[in-house]
């Protein structure tokens, strides 16, 4: 036992010292190499002929017959070995198969032997080992496996892997102690193979890694010698995922992959593929740095695999293992594009090759179809090889929509033959139209855009790109290679609003739309904008509307907005103001005018009025209306005229004073211009000369008629002044006996209208007008009237006349010297009395008619019941027995 | 010296590929009321029409006072001065100012390609690598100087553009 330590601790001593040397590590290669051991005591001066230096590398064959000779019991050998014996190992690789061996010579030194590995192979312990970091770059992997038939196999086996992490490789004999060494364990399988993980941090990827490892089986101790590596160099891949086949728009198979992306260094990919067709067979094996590979002259009906695997591009690497294979088989019919997704007006072609009973058409017996539908004009045909047919569409209609199918199915076909599958051609209509807006402030740029027309691609995205120069737009817009994405929102009305804050006001905005879609994508045409042209000025402040007093004109006036500083047009309009305004439009189109006024008919309405601007070059928008502004009714004017009166006189002629009472109507606002304030009615005797009295807003007034004339005016006062023109009348007793109105006739139209007429006898007085009285007979409450032209010889008068009631016209005509005497009829004339008795007909006949047939009903019905009632007594001869046999129908002689 | 001519036309390609597209004469309008509307702008702001002409600040003597002959590329690079201020202030009315005076610049260089006048990318000051540190400790006057001197500034262009200034 006390031999057995003082072994160990040789041992490791032994080990330190090598390790002191471990610029003699091994460099672990890339590819596999091998662990060989054998045990301590055999020499090597046995294993190496006489004549061959124990440095030499260059092994003969003869030199290797003679090892197999003398060492072909190495099983028998090993398992003669006691517990606890350390053999001496080696690594030796298929590409170098020199065996350095670390052991004591005879003084007790350390020295190194290179060996031929076929001695190790033969008498020794062998393992394959490989070692790769991991695509994380986190995870070191050395995984062994036994190669001899072990001895050993029975009895537990154990692996540790010792490393020591370190930035440089130093030559210094002093470094590192064993105790410097972290340990993992290593996880065996019951196959003898086992898994060494060595966590390296990412950051320390390019240290170097020093190991060595300690297998224990049996009680026998396998020391490797030292190791090393830079984990960078032997980072194997994950294999590439995501493997994809599709024919190509040119006809060719792509084959595309995702590459790793933890790896920090570019990748090359080894692909493998085969075909498998009815014309022929054929493999490959390619390697390539992008990860895709186009395989040509692809045919229909055929089946591809492939596989791919990847690995450093430039400097070491592991080949990652092969991905899964993927299997695609084309179809018996390959269109090339199988899906266009194009723009209106566009030119497009389509590429087909047909397969038909295991023969592969020729491309001039093809022929091509829309929907099944339409055969399309071989003037459209080209043919590009023997079995590849093309058909091109010019200048391109927008794809109508049918049902569900937002696309035009092409078929390609066999003469009258065609294969269910179909090309898809999408022709998208994308001319959509941007339309911006600047603010009154100058300060955003609204633009908006209808998704509308391209609202049949199903599954595409838009998005709002634009270029911005720096001033001006181009003449032509064109879609700039330099774009930005601008964030558009969907508003309520179906269109996207893109905002622009802060703008460049001379700059040229060159927008577009991108139609995204799986098919590709689409631009509509580009659109410029400057800020500037498309500004919307704030509307004019400070409207104000007036009516201008004693001129009576209505005055507009108003305040250009701040911004724009270009020069700028107006708008007026103006209506009177209620529930639908009419409104009158002008234009002012010289820039420094704040004020128009315009003649109005009605200058005492309310007149509403709004202004609005643009620029004076026409560019932009006009601004909204402003608020409106409205006008306030006041006196403009005085009064065009008084207002018209008549009067009401007590019907006592033998006394000599008399009340008359004036009566007027309340003067208009046309008439007043626009309000009446007060009333004021002026007398003029021959006695008393001239006087007034103020009657306020009153429309009566009484006053007592003593003289034989009495003339009275009625002015109405505003706050202008008093009424131009006024109508007088004289009250004159010798005129009131003049008569000249011969005869006066009313006719009855209907209950709302009568005609008057009537005649008149010559006079030498001057007739100024006749005033027209009339009331319901008998009844002096309700006395109406109105002003008639003194030319006037008939005279609709229109009034709610009843009937059954009678009523009194008065026409009494007016001179200049006074009320002359009227003419009173108290009904209307006798034609009119014939008319109402016809009414009263229409009304009469009707009710004797009805009381008539009422008459004759109530005898009818008294009919029937006096015959039933009479009838009762006549017996039933089912109940009465007399009756029995007797026949009520047949005529009795007795009767 | 051989590249003289040559590199003169380059550099007033661009600018005299738009005197081909746009009137000269829109190009001045344009310039005078691109002008109106900053100096409109700075009257806007309430906060600048409060400030007393009477008082001076010291202190920013970096940005630049009223000058009384103003060539183009002089005018150039005092908008360039102003345009760096106003892009170093944080007030969100600033920023519109800017963009509007980069836009001005851009039709001054117009301007001057259209009188064959080469106009040098103006350069920024050195000055103004201290200007982090006044805005930091008085953002309020720097602000309301820059604006009121910018308006005075611009007001002064207006002038000068209808005498037709020289390069």
């Amino acid at each position: 036992m006390s031999c057995q330590k003082f072994c160990v601790a040789l041992l490791h001593w032994e080990f330190i010292y090598v390790i002191t040397a471990f610029n003699l590590a091994y460099p672990i290669t890339p590819w596999k190499f091998k662990l060989s051991c054998m045990p301590p005591n055999t020499t090597y001066d046995f294993l190496l002929p006489a004549g061959i230096s124990k440095n030499t590398s260059n092994l003969s064959g003869h030199y290797e017959a003679v090892v197999e000779t003398k060492l072909n019991s190495s099983g028998t050998y090993l398992s003669n070995l006691s517990s606890k014996t350390t053999f001496h190992c080696c690594f030796w690789s298929e590409e170098d198969k020199n065996c350095s061996v670390h052991a004591d010579n005879i003084e007790g030194k350390a020295f190194v032997s290179t060996v031929n590995s076929l001695v190790f192979q033969q008498i020794g312990a062998n393992w394959n080992i490989q070692c790769w970091m991991k695509e994380d770059l986190k995870l070191f992997i050395c995984y062994m496996e036994s190669l001899f038939k072990s001895p050993f196999k029975n009895y537990d086996l154990k692996v540790h892997l010792l490393y020591l992490l370190l930035e440089v490789l130093e030559e210094s004999p002093l470094l590192p102690q064993k105790s410097s060494f972290q340990i993992v364990q290593c996880n065996c399988s019951v196959h003898e193979c086992c898994e060494c993980h060595v966590p390296v941090p990412t950051v320390k990827i390019n240290y170097t890694l020093l190991m060595y490892l300690k297998i224990t089986s049996g009680g026998v101790i396998f020391h490797s010698p030292p190791m090393s590596v830079q984990p960078i160099n032997v980072v194997k891949p994950d294999p590439p995922l995501g493997l994809c086949m599709k024919i190509t728009d040119t006809g060719n198979l792509k084959i595309s992959w995702s590459s790793p992306t933890l790896v920090p260094f570019q990748l090359q990919y080894q692909v493998k593929y085969s075909e498998n067709s009815t014309k022929n067979m054929r493999k490959a094996d390619e390697i390539v740095s992008a990860t895709s590979l186009l395989v040509d002259s692809v045919l229909p009906g055929s089946s591809y695999e492939f596989q791919v695997r990847s690995k450093r591009l430039d400097g070491p690497g592991i080949w990652s293992d092969w991905s899964t294979p993927l299997t695609f088989t084309t179809q018996d019919v390959i269109y090339f594009p199988p899906k266009i997704l194009t723009t209106v007006g566009s030119n497009v072609s389509f590429h087909c090759i047909y397969k038909n009973e295991n023969k592969i058409v020729s491309s001039k017996k093809i022929v091509w179809w829309m929907n099944l539908a339409e055969k399309i004009p071989q003037s459209q045909y080209d043919v590009v090889g023997d079995h590849v047919s093309k058909v091109t569409f010019p200048n391109l209609n927008a794809t109508k929509p049918r049902g569900k199918f937002t696309y035009d199915a092409v078929y390609c076909c066999n003469e009258h033959e065609c294969h269910h599958r179909y090309a898809e051609l999408y022709v998208i209509d994308v001319n959509i139209n941007i339309s911006c807006e600047t603010d009154g402030y100058l300060t955003k740029m609204t633009c908006r855009w209808s998704p509308s027309a391209i609202q049949s691609l199903v599954g595409s995205t838009l998005q709002l790109r634009y270029h911005r120069s720096s001033l001006y737009c181009s003449d032509v817009p064109s879609i700039h290679p330099i774009s930005e994405p601008k964030d558009c929102h969907l508003q309520r009305d179906g269109f996207y609003e893109c905002l622009f804050q802060p703008i460049f006001l001379l700059s040229g905005y060159t927008m577009w739309i991108r139609i995204n879609h799986s098919l590709g994508s689409l631009d509509s045409p580009p659109t410029c904008v400057i800020p500037d042209s498309v500004v919307k000025p704030l509307p004019p402040s400070s409207v104000k509307a007036e009516i201008t007093v004693k001129i009576g004109l209505l005055k507009i006036s108003w305040e250009k907005p701040v911004f724009p500083e270009n020069n700028l047009q107006f708008q007026i309009r103006y209506g009177l103001s209620g529930k639908e305004v009419q409104w009158k439009v002008f234009e002012v189109y010289d820039a420094k005018l704040k004020s128009a006024s315009f003649p109005v008919p009605d200058l005492c309405a309310v007149y509403a009025v709004q202004v609005r601007c643009k620029r004076l070059d026409g560019l932009g928008y006009w601004s909204n209306w402003s608020t409106p502004a409205y006008t306030v009714v006041t006196d403009i004017k005085v009064p065009i005229r008084g207002p018209e009166f008549w009067r009401i006189t007590n019907e006592d002629n033998t006394k000599k004073e008399r009340n008359v009472t004036l009566l007027w109507k309340p003067l208009m606002k046309n008439d007043s211009l626009c309000s009446v304030r007060r009333y004021v009615v002026k007398h003029h005797t021959s006695l008393n000369g001239t006087w007034s009295e103020d009657v306020g807003n009153h429309t009566k007034f009484t006053f007592l008629w003593t003289e034989q004339a009495h003339s009275v005016t009625v002015l109405a006062i505003n706050s202008i002044g008093a009424s131009s023109a006024n109508f007088n009348l004289t009250f004159s007793w010798p005129m009131s006996k003049v008569n000249i109105v011969q005869s006066l006739s009313a006719y009855p139209l209907n209950s709302s209208c009568v005609i008057l007429s009537w005649m008149l006898s010559p006079s030498d007085y001057n007739l100024m007008y006749f005033i027209l009285e009339w009331k319901i007979l008998h009844e002096d409450n309700e006395i109406k009237w109105l002003r008639i032209s003194s030319s006037v010889k008939k005279y609709y008068v229109h009034d709610h006349f009843i009937p059954i009631e009678k009523y009194q016209f008065s026409l009494y005509p007016i001179f200049m010297e006074g009320v002359g005497k009227p003419k009173i009829i108290d009904n209307f004339t006798q034609d009119d009395e014939k008319h109402q008795h016809d009414a009263g007909l229409y009304v009469i006949v009707p009710i004797i008619i009805s009381s008539s047939i009422l008459l004759l009903g109530t005898l009818l019905i008294s009919h029937q019941r006096m015959k039933k009632l009479f009838w009762e007594d006549v017996p039933n001869p089912k109940n009465c027995s007399w009756a029995q046999g007797l026949n009520f129908q047949k005529r009795m002689d007795i009767l | 010296m051989r590249c003289g001519p040559l590199c003169r036309f380059l550099w007033l390609w661009p600018y005299l590929s738009y005197i081909e597209a746009v009137p000269i004469r829109k190009v001045q309008d344009d310039t005078k009321t691109l002008i109106k509307t900053i100096v409109t702008r700075i009257n806007d702001i309430s906060h600048t029409q409060s400030v007393s002409s009477k008082q001076r600040v010291t202190g920013l003597d970096f940005i630049p006072g009223l000058l009384p002959v103003l060539s183009l590329s002089k005018m150039d690079q005092t908008l360039a001065i102003y345009q760096q201020i106003l892009t170093s202030l944080p007030s969100r009315n600033v920023i519109q100012i800017s963009n509007d005076l980069e836009n001005l610049r851009d039709l001054l260089h117009l301007l001057a390609s259209s009188k064959s006048c080469p106009l040098p990318q103006a350069r920024a000051l050195e000055t103004l690598e201290s200007l982090g540190g006044v805005l930091e400790a008085s953002l309020y006057s720097t602000e309301v100087v820059a604006l009121s001197r910018l308006q005075g500034s611009l007001q002064d262009m207006l002038r000068q553009l209808d005498l037709s200034p020289g390069c």
